[in-house]
């Protein structure tokens, strides 16, 4: 349930966290009626100027009888375009420009259309329509004859309340049909080109939470047949890719894989990925395998993704009795042609939006294809041309990072890695800067770090000796073995918490450790190498992250003392404070040596760090519990209860303060409308 | 027993010193929140004062020879005579000269073939279209003059006109309108003292003479004009489809105080800038202008497929607003309600009747040029130049998160601008004046923390430096400012009490912590702005938000103000500026701003994109030209570059570009991110190449445009009164200037 409102308001949030930066003049003035938003690797969305701009609109008024309905548009090879001319009851033909050409399926016969939704043309110019109404798909002869209808297929698998109503289809080399039918959630319809059942095709899988999980766990068959099936999203759309594969678009969340692109095996080769936009209902695709995504999102309408179904750009818009030229009201279909002009079909409002790329999604797109090819060495005039044209957009840099690289010249891949936040590119050139640094001054390396060893043994054995002859004040001596003991708990922790019993650590070495702890965390943010926070610093939240350390220690201290005080055990309140702040040693002791580590490591030597930092987690947990067990002087079994008892408790404070301070909040907000009521009427 | 000043007892005791310090605390607060803003008077501003419209009192009209319609005579001047229908209350204007009849409403013959039926049949009929409410309801019903238990008095106003008064009995409502006879055609005035409201009907809106010249289906050639952007033509000839067939859209777009804009809407479109409408019908048109109101007024223009069979644009005016009052801070559920207090403003309409050579958009556009020019709202004639001047916005910088808090980031410094400066004269720009933007010391847009200047960029003596410079070489600078929009965070205003209020009294917020500063403290701040400005020799002040681009209302329980109000300080300001620095630049230059600047940056010249509108026109562009200096969009964030190049040429725009001196990524996350594109060594050729293109119309900066005419799909000419002729070709992306001394 989390994950569905999250993902609901993916878009909006974005939208609006941009928005905040243009917010002001967004009541003034346009030239488009949209934004074009570009989505930056790592590092959210920016307003670009326009990739696509509207163009202009085909209304019907050249079209015999007008549009009325229109459900699908599919271009053809000689970007003749065909339309589904939905409550006209025909297919209509237009040409490049649009002009109207003939009209498909209107003839009395067999070949009558009713209510199609759906149009394909083969290569060999056969035209197949989805003749919904019908409930067939009919085939007609490049010149328009009818030629075929295939109803719905004999087989034992499509029982009777299987209706079939086709929508929308494309047909493979071999001439098999791939059919969506409507209200199913089976996926395609497979028929051969004889018209027999071949199977379905690429049906989505329902995802299932983890209440869905302890279901299935828990309850046994007839419990679970009483719950509501989880129906995974029905496939809305299919399109063909020039390279064979199928195209599925899928509307919803009950199922990832909003976008799939099927081999003829119906493996899916963005793996079930989910996408962002739960209301896509059409995906179109180019020469070069970018797509174009149709939303019916009120805050952008199409989407831009790159052949892998990563985002790139969004733009256009969705409006109630749309009015402008690029916003739709019900967008039901998109296509592109060869000159890139996407058409969008719109079904509320009987038109059809053409759009057409601008010189800078030109450049764009070509960049984009040849970095995607992996052409870097071609790739590096578009992209100059693009920082040109939009010195704000990542991708850019990151292909001259790649450019660079392929070059060798790490420093420069370096630099551009880091400014467009790819941690693997930089990972990949500061591995082949390490390496000839290394290869250099190898030797070096080791002599210099071999006398700084001895240099600093030696230098902190003198220090020892200087300290131990002098006479210092009695506080002084206090604090420093009060710090000895603390080092000492991290290593003998039963030994070291049995000396903190009965004893008071001074509040000033207890407060010592915690600044302590803090200001550690806040220097290994800004003091790790780049790979650990592959993004602009900027935007890290230093009082959160504090927040999510500081807190559950807080509570942690509260809640053993509370539990530990009811169940018997000896602690006062002050020893569980000292020892769950000794407890912390470990994290200001290994954070220090792991933040300067991650400046030197690269992403494959990743697992040392993840290793040690893991390792130290272990090891505090194994501090508090056994802070527990000594404190309190409990045995085993009373500790773990004991551990045990204190994290519900902590969970128990947290859940009360949230309540208490929404009560407190809805009060406040009762007495302001009440008060704003009363002066309203007065 | 005494008592003692000094209780005893230890509890008392502290509880009176703590709240000693409570109220010290307090009164430390309220001293500094204290009105520290210099006084209007000291400005030389004083409060507007309204003058309404005196309703006439007696003096029945005598009605005289009707003809066969049944309209009798009511005045007559020159060239036009005013008729009456007595018992519909239509109204009539003969064009003497040709003879053309202007009605309020459609004949009895058209009406004849008419198929609405009912209240849509009744409105066709009626000069106005009222729109009414019962207190403490929502739901609007409408009243027309065919609506029962109307009883309609004529008074005759001198020699000019007539009043019509309108009493609904049964709704115990009565108001008032005032037809008048002009030089130039007719003036319709509904003035409020003429409104009463005795009982609990409460007027909403009055929509006024909705069908005047209204072009049934089929039957003239022509089309309607609607402001949308420089101005926007229907024709009548199209076939639409059924979408988007009406327009409906409020003069100087939605006022945000009053709620009524669609937040879940992410469509953008251009708000209305000038109060003009018009129709054209054969050889015959009107332009029509709304004089008082316009800042509750909609334009309404409608087609065939709705409604009726008429192709008909007219004004409606709110007097009443309906608005969501929320009843939870904690939901977003509102409840529907309408303000009880109604708009106590007269509203003024003149008819300004053309025909013939002046019956077009180019006749439409020269009737409010002469109605600015008359009416002293538009400036003076610009001086002759030699050069086109060339404006440039120079960005200096903004601040981003930085290591978990903020920090400036230079992009162009006052070192760097002067660089750019030299580069580009030396290059071959003759004339230039310079905007300078992000100096504001708190390294954000829409802020009030301005000084000193950000020490980054050369502090105020870098500043000061920067502005000798310039003016060694005859270059203007000014630095640009914010007057509406502010973000709590980096405001020295209090939201709460220096923001304004929205329509349900609440204190009125923006997204995030943005809200709008109430006009009269904005302005009165200005007052140490432009002192401190001028310390720095800067010749002016452009205003990217505020005057020029943003009205609103206050709903202050105390010194509230109507969006006319604003825009009255706002025009003080305006000119208060030029007179203590002598330059003033706005954002758009919508009409109230003409008169008081000397610079619109992106003066509207693109349509909303409305698949209605047929073609897209310069009349505002023709009412301005040679008055104040304009531009487009900045030639380095045009989306299509050689078009709206062409556009701007074709507008008689001056070049801008908006430049920095280090690359434009520097900006990505300050509040300038949007300039995508600004570095001074990427665009410098173009920019020199694009200015000598723009210094061929150098010879015309000064003068009127006398004609703007569609040669065909894609070619386009401007003629100015010199005889100059610009002549665009968007297929080509070519032009050419021909004749006059330009040529």
């Amino acid at each position: 349930m989390f994950d569905r409102t999250r993902h609901g308001l993916l878009i909006k949030a974005f939208a609006t966290c941009c928005l905040l930066g243009l917010l002001f003049p967004e009541f003034v003035s346009a030239q488009l009626p949209y934004h074009t938003w570009y989505r930056d690797l790592n590092s959210g969305m920016i307003a670009t100027q326009p990739i696509y701009v509207p163009d202009r609109v085909i209304d019907g008024n050249r079209v015999e009888g007008g549009l009325a309905s229109p459900s699908d548009v599919y271009i053809a090879g000689d970007n003749h375009v065909y339309i589904a001319d939905t409550s006209n009851n025909r297919i209509v033909e237009l040409d490049e420009g649009g002009e109207y050409l003939r009209s498909v399926g209107m003839e009395a016969g067999p070949g009558k259309l009713n209510q199609p939704e759906g149009v394909f043309v083969s290569a060999d110019g056969m035209i197949y329509a989805a003749n919904t109404g019908g409930q067939s798909i009919i085939r007609y002869s490049a010149n328009g004859r009818f030629d075929r209808e295939f109803k719905k297929p004999e087989s034992k698998v499509l029982t009777a309340d299987y209706h079939f109503l086709p929508t929308k289809l494309v047909v493979d080399r071999r001439g098999v049909m791939y059919i969506v039918v409507k209200d199913t959630f089976l996926g395609l319809l497979r028929m051969s080109p004889d018209g027999e059942f071949t199977g379905f095709f690429g049906a989505n899988k329902a995802k299932l939470s983890w209440l869905d999980r302890l279901k299935r766990s828990l309850l046994n068959e007839r419990q679970m047949a009483q719950e509501i099936s989880k129906q995974p999203n029905p496939i809305q759309n299919v399109s063909l890719a020039a390279d064979g594969f199928l195209l599925t678009t899928s509307s919803g969340l009950s199922s990832d894989g909003q976008i799939k692109k099927l081999n003829a095996g119906g493996f899916d080769a963005f793996h079930n990925k989910a996408f962002w936009e739960p209301h896509l209902v059409d995906t179109a695709i180019d020469q070069n395998g970018f797509m174009y995504g149709l939303n019916r999102d009120n805050v952008v309408s199409i989407s831009v993704y790159d052949p892998t179904g990563e985002v790139m750009f969004y733009f256009g818009s969705t409006e109630k009795s749309a009015r402008q030229l690029g916003i739709t009201d019900y967008g039901i279909s998109i296509d592109i042609n060869s000159n890139n002009e996407l058409w969008v079909v719109d079904n509320a409002s009987n038109l059809i939006h053409i759009f057409k790329r601008t010189s800078f999604g030109d450049t764009y797109m070509m960049a984009a294809h040849l970095y995607f090819d992996g052409d870097y060495e071609q790739s590096r005039s578009y992209w100059e041309e693009v920082i040109r044209q939009n010195g704000m957009l990542n991708i850019a840099y990151n292909g001259l990072g790649k450019i660079a690289l392929h070059d060798r010249d790490y420093r420069t891949a370096l630099d551009y890695f880091k400014q467009s936040n790819d941690s693997v590119g930089y990972s990949n050139a500061f591995w082949y800067i390490r390496y000839e640094w290394l290869k250099q001054n190898f030797l070096y390396a080791v002599v210099v770090l071999v006398i700084a060893i001895w240099g600093l043994s030696f230098l902190a054995r003198r220090a020892a000796a200087f300290i131990r002859k002098r006479i210092w004040p009695a506080r002084l001596k206090r604090y420093s073995s009060e710090l000895r003991d603390a080092l000492y708990v991290m290593v003998h922790p039963y030994q070291g918490f049995y000396r903190l019993k009965d004893r008071n650590i001074s509040y000033g070495v207890i407060c010592f450790l915690l600044l302590l702890a803090i200001g550690i965390h806040i220097w290994s943010v800004f003091a790790s190498g780049f790979i650990s926070y592959p993004f602009e610093l900027g935007n890290y939240n230093i009082p959160r992250s504090l927040a999510f350390k500081v807190v559950p220690w807080v509570t942690w201290v509260i809640a053993n003392y509370l539990v530990s005080a009811v169940k018997g055990g000896e602690g006062k309140f002050r020893e569980v404070l000292q020892a769950s702040t000794f407890a912390l040693v470990p994290y200001i002791v290994i954070t220090i040596p792991t933040t300067i580590l991650t400046n030197f490591v690269v992403l494959e030597e990743w697992i040392i760090i993840d290793l040690i930092t893991r390792g130290m987690w272990i090891w505090i947990i194994v501090l508090f519990f056994v802070m527990t067990q000594v404190i309190h002087n409990f045995d085993f079994t009373e500790a773990v209860k004991n551990a045990a008892i204190t994290i519900f408790t902590i969970g128990v404070i947290w859940v009360f303060v949230m309540i208490i301070s929404g009560l407190a909040y809805n009060f406040y907000d009762f007495i302001e409308q009440t008060y704003r009521e009363v002066t309203y009427r007065a | 027993m005494h008592r003692t000043m000094w209780p005893v007892s230890r509890t008392a005791r502290l509880m009176l010193i703590l709240s000693i310090v409570i109220i010290l605390i307090l009164a430390v607060i309220l001293y500094g929140r204290r009105d520290k803003l210099p006084s209007l008077q000291k400005m030389g501003i004083s409060a507007p004062i309204v003058q309404l419209t005196a309703v006439k009192e007696g003096a029945a009209w005598k009605e005289g020879v009707k003809d066969d319609e049944g309209f009798a005579e009511v005045a007559d001047n020159k060239k036009y005579t005013l008729l009456l229908e007595p018992k519909t209350s239509q109204i009539s204007i003969v064009d003497k000269d040709s003879n053309y009849r202007w009605r309020s409403n459609p004949s009895r013959e058209q009406l004849a073939s008419e198929t609405v039926k009912g209240a849509l049949l009744e409105n066709l009929k009626s000069p106005f279209i009222m729109e009414i409410v019962a207190a403490g309801q929502t739901r609007r019903s409408s009243l027309n003059t065919q609506s029962k238990g109307l009883k309609i008095d004529y008074t005759v106003l001198d020699t000019t006109g007539i009043q019509v008064k309108y009493s609904f009995e049964k709704q115990k409502l009565s108001f008032v309108i005032q037809y008048r006879l002009t030089s130039h055609g007719m003036e319709a005035i509904i003035p409020s003292d003429g409104i009463q409201e005795a009982g609990t009907s409460l007027i909403y809106s009055i929509h006024l003479l909705p069908y005047f010249g209204a072009v049934s289906a089929g039957s003239d050639t022509g089309y309607l004009f609607v402001p949308d952007g420089p101005g926007g033509l229907i024709y009548y000839d199209r076939i639409r489809p059924t979408i988007g067939s009406s327009y409906e859209f409020p003069i100087y777009g939605d006022d945000p105080a009053k709620l009524n804009y669609n937040e879940e809407s992410m469509v953008l479109r251009e708000q209305i800038a000038f109060p003009l409408y018009g129709l054209k019908r054969g050889n015959q048109a009107f332009a029509a202008i709304v004089k008082e109101g316009p800042y509750t007024a909609k334009i309404k223009a409608a087609t065939p497929i709705n409604k009726s069979k008429y192709h008909s644009v007219s004004v409606s005016f709110n007097y009443r607003d309906e608005y969501g009052r929320k009843v939870s801070g904690l939901t977003k559920e509102t409840v529907n309600t309408i303000r009880q207090e109604r708009s106590m403003e007269d509203r003024r309409v003149e008819f300004r009747l053309l025909s013939g050579e002046e019956a077009d958009y180019v006749g439409m556009a020269h009737a409010y040029r002469d109605y600015l020019e008359e009416n002293g709202q538009l400036g003076q004639q610009l001086q002759q130049a030699n050069h086109i001047p060339l404006m440039l916005s120079i960005v200096g910088g903004g601040k981003k998160p930085q290591y978990g808090s903020d920090s400036y980031e230079p992009a162009t410094t006052f070192n760097e601008a002067e660089l750019i400066v030299n580069g580009l004269r030396d290059a071959g720009v003759a004339s230039m004046n310079v905007i300078y933007q992000g100096w504001q010391n708190s390294g954000h847009t829409y802020t009030d923390e301005r000084f000193p200047v950000v020490s980054k960029l050369g502090g105020n003596q870098g500043a000061k430096q920067f502005v000798r410079n310039m003016h060694d070489m005859g270059i203007k600078v000014l630095f640009d400012d914010y007057m509406g929009w502010k973000v709590a965070d980096y405001s020295s205003f209090y939201k709460k009490t220096d923001g304004i209020r929205s329509i349900d009294s609440t204190v009125f917020s923006g997204q995030g912590d943005s809200f709008i500063v109430n006009p009269v403290k904005a302005v009165r701040e200005q007052k140490q702005v432009i002192e401190a400005l001028k310390d720095i020799g800067v010749d002016g002040i452009h205003y990217v938000d505020g005057p020029g681009s943003l009205t609103f209302s206050d709903y202050r329980s105390s010194n509230p103000l109507t969006r006319s109000d604003t825009v009255f300080y706002y025009q003080a300001l305006l000119d208060y500026v030029r007179e203590q620095l002598s330059l003033a630049g706005v954002t758009r230059g919508e009409q109230y701003a003409l008169k008081h600047v000397d610079y619109i940056e992106g003066l509207p010249y693109s349509s909303s994109q409305d698949i209605m509108i047929d073609e897209t026109v310069p009349v505002y562009p023709i009412a301005v030209h040679g008055t104040v200096g304009y531009s487009t969009v900045p030639g380095n964030m045009r989306d299509i570059y050689e078009d709206e190049m062409l556009k701007a040429i074709e507008y008689g725009a001056i070049p801008s570009f908006k430049l920095t001196y280090a690359e434009s990524r520097v900006l990505k996350r300050t509040d300038f991110q949007d300039v995508y594109s600004s570095q001074y060594d990427i665009w410098k050729d173009r920019i020199v190449e694009d200015y000598k293109k723009f210094d061929q119309l150098a010879a015309v900066y000064h003068l009127k445009i006398s004609n703007h005419e569609k040669l065909e799909d894609g070619i386009y000419v401007t003629s100015y009164e010199d005889g100059t002729k610009v002549t665009v070709n968007y297929k080509t992306k070519q032009f050419s200037v021909e004749g006059g001394k330009a040529g």
